[in-house]
């Protein structure tokens, strides 16, 4: 028992580190049927591996929904856009709702200038995406 | 006036030369929104620069210039010892192809091009320079009044 938890100590240590080196932090949330990742920080070149791989465990489980908490988004580079798009077909095909909440002005301002909120449902506060997430 | 920067070809430096530039543009009063366009430019010629071009090799160098002069900011990037890059060969992302081919890159050139006023890349001594030119008139009121 002693040794597992000295490992899962080492395990927190290194997502520590690794969350301090890149400058961006994720964590998930289950509401129900619902799954929230909540990112905080910059989602860039260097740290878009992270949310790439939530998305993957996201979709790779029975959800209802899939909602990407934004309100702590402080930046986003089309790599971190490119990870939700390359999730978009599958998303589609196993009739996941996806959406975008609390995106501040500059990281809006990003994704406009591509056309994405014509791809990707985005709402401006969690209360209003889950309602959409649940009325479905 | 002018402001330069060199780092090392590794993902790792993008933060560092982001918050350079928040400084840069903070000092040159520069609305919010389009310092973080500028940002953006800059961060995903670098991404690039350093996937592509430098393969992630941090031995590499990297060097950016900012000039900021009769109200136009303009980059320039040096991308050393590199193959000749064909901007002109370069098509603007089709959003519903790279949802269908599940693309995660494909974007980066295009948003430069819609955020920036000019953008040309020029080859001499096996390195391609990017120069990067948007005009913000509001600088020259700015200066006029500090």
């Amino acid at each position: 028992m002693k040794k597992i938890s000295f490992l899962q100590k080492i395990i927190t240590l290194c997502k520590f580190l690794r969350n301090l080196y890149q400058k961006m932090n994720l964590s998930t949330e289950q509401q129900q049927e619902i799954h929230i990742i909540h990112i905080e920080g910059d989602l860039d070149a260097s740290s878009s591996i992270i949310l790439d791989t939530a998305m993957y465990e996201a979709i790779s489980k029975p959800e209802k929904a899939i909602l990407v908490d934004c309100e702590k988004l402080n930046y986003i580079s089309s790599a971190g856009l490119g990870v939700f798009m390359s999730h978009l077909s599958d998303l589609e095909e196993k009739n996941i709702f996806f959406a975008l909440y609390g995106m501040n002005e500059k990281v809006k301002n990003v994704f406009e200038i591509l056309g994405l909120e014509q791809l990707i449902k985005h709402f401006p506060s969690k209360q209003i995406a889950l309602q959409e997430a649940l009325g479905r | 006036m002018k402001y330069d920067l060199s780092i090392k070809a590794d993902k790792k430096n993008l933060k560092k030369v982001r918050n350079f530039l928040g400084e840069v543009f903070v000092k040159l009063q520069v609305s919010a929104i389009e310092a973080n366009q500028l940002i953006l430019v800059v961060d995903e010629i670098l991404a690039n620069l350093i996937i592509h071009s430098s393969k992630n090799d941090p031995q590499k160098n990297i060097d950016l210039t900012l000039t900021e002069k009769g109200g136009e900011i303009t980059f320039e990037i040096y991308d050393y010892n590199s193959p000749y890059f064909d901007l002109t060969q370069h098509q603007d992302a089709n959003l519903q192809e790279l949802v269908k081919q599940k693309r995660k890159g494909g974007m980066g050139l295009t948003l430069v091009k819609n955020i920036m006023d000019e953008v040309e890349v020029s080859y001499e001594d096996n390195t391609n320079i990017w120069r990067l030119q948007k005009r913000l008139p509001y600088l020259l009121v700015k200066n006029k009044n500090a």
